[in-house]
């Protein structure tokens, strides 16, 4: 045993190789051991307890890898969507015709039925605007043939005062 | 680095890591909120890790920073010198007639050591890693992390006998 005494002298010196000391740890495993060692065993003990020791809560990839992995594995996928919807609607414009008018409340799209009906009514508009003109120009031609008549001073001044009247009451 | 590499390279140096920051802060919970909080800064920067060699030092190094940052903001004055303290907490030596009362004399020795004595007896006899990478990890040199894992199990040693001494007695 004086073998085990020589490397248990290198040992505590620092001087033992791994392989001693690997083998001092063999040696000491054992039962039974020279009772002038028995005071390491405890020591060489120790040291194979906490070589065993593992983590209770093993690390997992999730708890690794927290918000940065995550986090860019969401941002893809909602980027890529959003991209996927941009293209979509980029290439296939949407051909829906949004255009309309609300004819006697309700909802008409028929492009050509809308500008039927709006032509229609603006005939209307102008019909109506001719028919209400025409005494305008009755005023017109009244005005016209009085003219003559003008010339005589009594009259004249007698239809200055009526278009004053006039003017005054409009 | 992509995902599948990450979790094949880094996610299984979880117990070691655990272990490692374990060993420095001397709290479970700490020791696994500095995993969790080490493997997303890793995460973070994973574009780098393709540029180091060493994943595993480097990791083990990056493990020792975070708990020494922990141990200056939570704990302050954690780290007291073995020798100060140990007649304050020492048991009886009839008490340690268990073995298992004996190991976890063993295992609180080894807490009150300095950090770097601690971290070093750690990573050499738990861990089982060579001189050089220690020194890595450690940001020391070599000579300097044989001393100090001399100091540190001959420190032990002297405990040890101490206590036998009293309970063979």
């Amino acid at each position: 045993m004086k073998q085990i005494d020589d490397l248990l002298k290198k040992y505590f010196e620092g001087k033992t190789t791994l392989q001693e000391e690997n083998f001092l740890k063999s040696y000491f495993r054992h039962e039974k051991v020279l009772p002038e060692h028995e005071i390491y065993k405890s020591l060489f003990q120790v040291f194979d307890e906490k070589a065993n020791e593992k983590m209770a809560e093993k690390v997992s990839e999730k708890k690794v890898l927290p918000k940065v992995k995550r986090f860019w594995k969401q941002t893809v996928a909602i980027s890529g969507i959003a991209a996927a919807l941009l293209v979509i609607f980029w290439l296939k414009p949407i051909e829906k015709n949004e255009d309309f008018v609300i004819v006697n409340g309700k909802k008409i799209e028929n492009t050509q039925f809308a500008q039927n009906y709006a032509l229609e009514k603006l005939n209307n508009v102008s019909n109506t605007l001719e028919n209400n003109l025409k005494p305008l120009g009755a005023i017109t031609t009244v005005k016209s043939s009085m003219e003559p008549v003008k010339k005589i001073p009594q009259i004249k001044k007698r239809l200055e005062k009526i278009e004053e009247t006039i003017t005054l009451n409009n | 680095m992509d995902a599948a590499q990450f979790n094949s390279v880094i996610l299984p140096l979880t117990d070691q890591l655990f272990r490692m920051a374990k060993s420095i802060v001397c709290n479970d919970e700490a020791a696994k909120d500095a995993v969790q909080e080490l493997n997303a800064k890793l995460w973070e920067n994973r574009s780098q890790l393709d540029k180091v060699q060493n994943l595993t030092a480097f990791a083990m190094k990056s493990m020792r920073n975070l708990c020494l940052d922990w141990l200056r903001t939570k704990k302050p004055n954690r780290d007291v010198p073995l020798d100060e303290n140990l007649i304050a907490t020492m048991p009886n030596p009839h008490q340690l007639i268990e073995q298992k009362d004996m190991t976890n004399y063993v295992k609180q020795l080894i807490d009150k050591l300095p950090e770097l004595q601690r971290t070093i007896i750690h990573l050499r006899d738990v861990e089982g890693l060579e001189i050089s990478e220690i020194a890595t990890i450690t940001a020391t040199t070599e000579n300097a992390v044989s001393v100090n894992l001399s100091r540190a199990r001959q420190k032990l040693r002297k405990e040890l006998m101490a206590i036998w001494n009293e309970k063979i007695m």
